[in-house]
């Protein structure tokens, strides 16, 4: 283990639990170890569904001929904001890839996103935040 | 009535409820929401039931993507519905039983 690193130890779930929601309104994403939290690989994504550099086609609006992402602030990546969401995302994650640890990445505090992006809440549901 | 982002996914609904043999989800699926407290908690574990069988079996759908991605678009769209019509705390339990 890097020793440079800030290691805290929680005794039960419940501290652990109240430490995470202090974060109550960070975005998070859960993903399977080793795989990258914003881009998908073959191995992240199962039979039938298409990838379009490392995103997944139908996550985005592309234009006819897959080469522009088309503006639409209800699609893109997605994130969990509330703990609740993340919960279900995280064992959805687990389902699919049993033995495996998943790892929860999270946006604290701002995000080094390109001029113009920003995250966007879902209008319809509680704890979801995309980044159109 | 459950809004869906993409057609499919109530294609993919109505699919699995039919391969899971579950006769009152494909129900619900078909009249567009729940009408009792025991149908909301029914269909939140209908989700899981599908989540459970998407992870475990290769399942050919008929339409484009897999089960993993559309288990997990109908996981806002029921939640959201279940949230918006007053059955949060059925949803949420099957969340933390899943």
């Amino acid at each position: 283990m890097d020793k440079s690193k800030p290691v805290q130890q929680f005794k039960t779930l419940d501290n652990l639990r109240e430490l995470i929601k202090e974060y109550e309104g960070a975005l998070c994403r859960p993903t399977r170890d080793l795989s990258h939290p914003t881009l998908y690989r073959n191995r992240d994504v199962q039979k039938g569904d298409i990838l379009i550099n490392g995103v997944r086609k139908k996550d985005w609006l592309f234009s006819v001929d897959e080469q522009w992402v088309l503006p639409h602030d209800q699609m893109g990546l997605s994130f969990s904001s509330n703990w609740q969401h993340l919960k279900g995302v995280y064992k959805m994650k687990k389902k699919h890839n049993p033995g495996t640890a998943i790892n929860v990445y999270w946006v604290l505090e701002k995000a080094n996103i390109p001029k113009g992006m920003e995250f966007v809440p879902d209008r319809k549901k509680k704890g979801i935040i995309y980044l159109p | 009535m459950i809004e869906y982002c993409y057609d499919e996914e109530r294609i993919v609904a109505l699919f699995l409820s039919k391969i899971l043999h579950d006769e009152l989800a494909k129900n619900i699926i078909e009249k567009g929401g729940v009408s009792s407290t025991e149908e909301a908690v029914h269909l939140s574990k209908f989700f899981w039931r599908m989540v459970n069988i998407s992870a475990t079996e290769d399942i050919e759908l008929p339409c484009e993507g897999s089960t993993q991605y559309w288990t997990e678009k109908l996981y806002n769209s029921i939640g959201a519905y279940l949230e918006n019509a007053g059955y949060e705390k059925e949803w949420n339990e099957e969340i933390d039983k899943a």
